[in-house]
């Protein structure tokens, strides 16, 4: 097999073995099982075996990061959106924009609750009560995706809505500078922001 | 933010060039359209989800439009600002003033970069030829053309968010020859209209073919042969990036 085939193939199960290792419900052996996978497909596309072995080793610290708390809530009217954000109604199809995404405290340590938070309007045509939205976060670090922190459908009233999640940093997990991508999909539209913070030492 | 050129005293000159540069097709000046535009523009950045300015997808398609544009004389002078909208629907439109919207789901629609090129330089294509400048204020705005919804045989409106998307026949036209002549001054296939134009979706409701135009294109594309272009590492690197990020969600 050449080197392009094995690169290839390399792609498609390290992709297969991430999204395992990011599903929250599962147990933190099979998680494990997936990162080390990653890890040995890491070392395959980067010709190193080091680098293969600290994708592994950072997936296994994450394994125990999980959501702590999820909070959602409608923080304005169609009105009052459209009035805070200066575009009118009606519209002809649905959007989802996010206006604002955070991460709080900026630096926290093992044993901390690091607060994800999201604000985005919803727009859809007249009569619209409300419309379902994909909400998901993706942990990333160096521009690559570590772990699927959260995905979850919701059905939004028009205007203004904030979703708040909780995570508590695992006691391995390694210092240093991370971003989480925040993402809201609504049929073809989406978006996404990102949000860092910093795991102290 | 984007200084804004006035370009209002170079006209008459540059309507000399523009005739010999895109085939004839009139242009005017449009300040006094400037209002309305800006004021689509600021209603598409607060009601839509775009990419940023910054990021490596918008980088590569302004440097793409740029070098469409700068392949006729009038193109340089107008101060082009391409947009990427993130909707997985493949669509690109205008709104005059300089100002082109190309959607995630068009940059992923293309197989090649010519393909690509030939979705933005029929946006340019609207606007070197001064539709902008004649259109008629719809509710406020000043006029929005698209290349993927198709024209029907006579001039329609159809509804973009909470714009009013003017879609004329005779005009869709104009902009697609004028591409041509672009594409071909930049080393593009021109032939990649018509292929964009055959593989568009179809029976959706939204991208009805259009015979008409297809005929109009073939009929154009007869007398020009078609080039291999090379896809440039940027539009590969780009594709990969798009790719990425759809796997990674």
């Amino acid at each position: 097999m050449n080197k392009c085939k094995l690169k290839v193939i390399a792609i498609v199960c390290s992709s297969v073995l991430l999204s395992s290792c990011a599903t929250m419900e599962q147990s933190a052996g099979l998680a494990a099982l997936g990162c080390a996978g990653v890890g040995v497909l890491t070392g395959v596309l980067t010709n190193s075996a080091g680098a293969g072995a600290g994708a592994g080793a950072g997936c296994v610290a994450l394994a125990g990061l999980a959501i702590y708390n999820y909070h959602t809530s409608q923080t304005r009217t169609v009105q009052q959106d459209q009035q805070l954000y200066g575009y009118t109604a009606p519209v002809n199809s649905t959007e989802v924009k996010i206006r604002n995404a955070t991460a709080y405290p900026e630096t926290v340590r093992a044993g901390d609750i690091l607060k994800i938070g999201m604000d985005y309007s919803v727009i859809a045509p007249n009569g619209t009560p409300s419309v379902n939205v994909q909400e998901s976060m993706v942990l990333k670090r160096d521009g690559k995706p570590l772990k699927t922190l959260s995905e979850r459908p919701v059905t939004r009233p028009l205007g203004g809505g904030s979703s708040e999640v909780d995570f508590k940093i695992p006691d391995k997990m390694p210092p240093g500078t991370y971003v989480i991508e925040q993402k809201v999909q609504s049929g073809t539209s989406y978006d996404i922001r990102p949000a860092v913070f910093v795991v102290g030492s | 933010m984007r200084k804004r050129q006035g370009v209002g005293a170079l006209m008459p000159l540059l309507f000399v060039g523009m005739s010999v540069a895109v085939a004839g097709m009139p242009v005017a000046p449009c300040d006094h359209k400037q209002a309305a535009i800006e004021i689509s523009l600021q209603r598409i950045v607060n009601e839509w989800p775009m990419r940023g300015s910054g990021e490596s997808v918008s980088q590569y398609v302004q440097k793409l439009g740029i070098r469409l544009a700068f392949s006729s004389l009038y193109g340089r002078n107008i101060p082009w600002q391409f947009w990427v909208v993130r909707n997985l629907a493949p669509n690109a439109f205008s709104i005059g003033g300089g100002y082109v919207f190309i959607t995630d789901g068009a940059v992923n629609f293309v197989r090649n970069e010519s393909e690509l090129a030939a979705i933005l330089a029929h946006e340019l294509g609207h606007e070197l030829a001064g539709h902008f400048c004649v259109a008629p204020d719809l509710i406020d705005f000043g006029g929005l053309f698209d290349i993927f919804s198709a024209p029907k045989t006579q001039q329609h409106q159809v509804g973009v968010g909470s714009l009013t998307q003017v879609i004329d026949p005779v005009k869709e036209q104009q902009a697609d020859q004028i591409a041509v002549t672009i594409l071909q001054a930049s080393g593009y296939d021109s032939h990649a209209m018509l292929e964009v134009a055959r593989r568009l979706p179809k029976g959706d409701g939204v991208h009805p073919v259009d015979f008409q135009r297809l005929r109009a294109l073939e009929s154009l594309l007869a007398k020009i042969p078609p080039i291999k272009a090379q896809d440039s590492e940027d539009f590969l690197t780009i594709k990969r990036t798009l790719a990425a990020e759809q796997a990674t969600w």
